[in-house]
């Protein structure tokens, strides 16, 4: 027993949560609530726009 | 400091392109939105390196002594200049595709609102979703590989909701 969880790797977090804080989730949250909102033509529209717009930029300082 | 930064320059740089959306009001609200639909795939066919466009952006980075003077300053500072989106790089097509549908759909001051709250709050997932991940160098790799996928995305969703947007 070493005490190491069986999904967890050296350098890497634990799978749910590497799951959970994937570069990719933003997105793939955002995006379909975007387009929802925009069929309904709720204002919120503009606010996850804004959220998807700010982050594309996740490489850019 | 540096989230409420963020959030405060994606608000300024909001609310000024909807104040400066009332000079396009007399522009009729089907070439405006025929205009913004046409930007959106524009910005698609960039991310999807269809179309070769340079943008304009400010080739500069924030300097790094201004988290030396003061730390609390400093990171407001930093995270105001990163979130106005007007001082630093300009990697992606979306913040322009959001700008140019701001200027010329926003007549309404609270869509601006929402666009650059949303913004800087868009941009502050970064930093924070990073630090939740545990492991900072293994999502910075991670984000490496999927960038493309997440421009390319976010254009496509912007495109989708913002032509279903009819005026």
């Amino acid at each position: 027993m070493t005490g190491v969880q069986p999904s967890a790797r050296p350098g890497r977090a634990p799978a749910p949560r590497r799951w959970a804080t994937d570069p990719l989730a933003p997105v793939l949250l955002l995006t379909p609530a975007a387009v929802l909102a925009s069929a309904q033509a709720s204002a919120l529209t503009w606010a996850m726009l804004g959220g998807l717009a700010g982050y594309t930029l996740s490489g850019s300082v | 400091m540096f989230v409420v930064g963020l959030v405060g320059g994606g608000l300024l740089s909001a609310v000024a392109l909807g104040l400066a959306s009332g000079l396009f009001a007399p522009v009729p609200p089907v070439w405006r939105y025929g205009a913004t639909v046409l930007v959106a795939l524009l910005g698609l066919l960039r991310e999807m390196g269809l179309a070769p466009i340079r943008l304009p952006q400010n080739t500069r980075q924030v300097p790094q002594d201004v988290l030396q003077r003061s730390l609390v300053r400093g990171a407001l500072q930093f995270g105001f200049e990163l979130g106005t989106g007007v001082r630093t790089y300009l990697s992606a097509s979306a913040p322009y595709v959001l700008a140019v549908a701001v200027l010329l759909a926003g007549q309404r001051l609270h869509v601006a609102v929402l666009a650059g709250l949303g913004f800087g709050a868009g941009r502050a997932a970064t930093p924070l979703l990073r630090r939740a991940s545990g492991v900072a160098a293994d999502w910075d790799t991670r984000l490496q590989a999927r960038l493309r996928g997440i421009t390319v995305l976010a254009a496509a969703a912007m495109l989708a909701a913002l032509a279903l947007l009819t005026p």
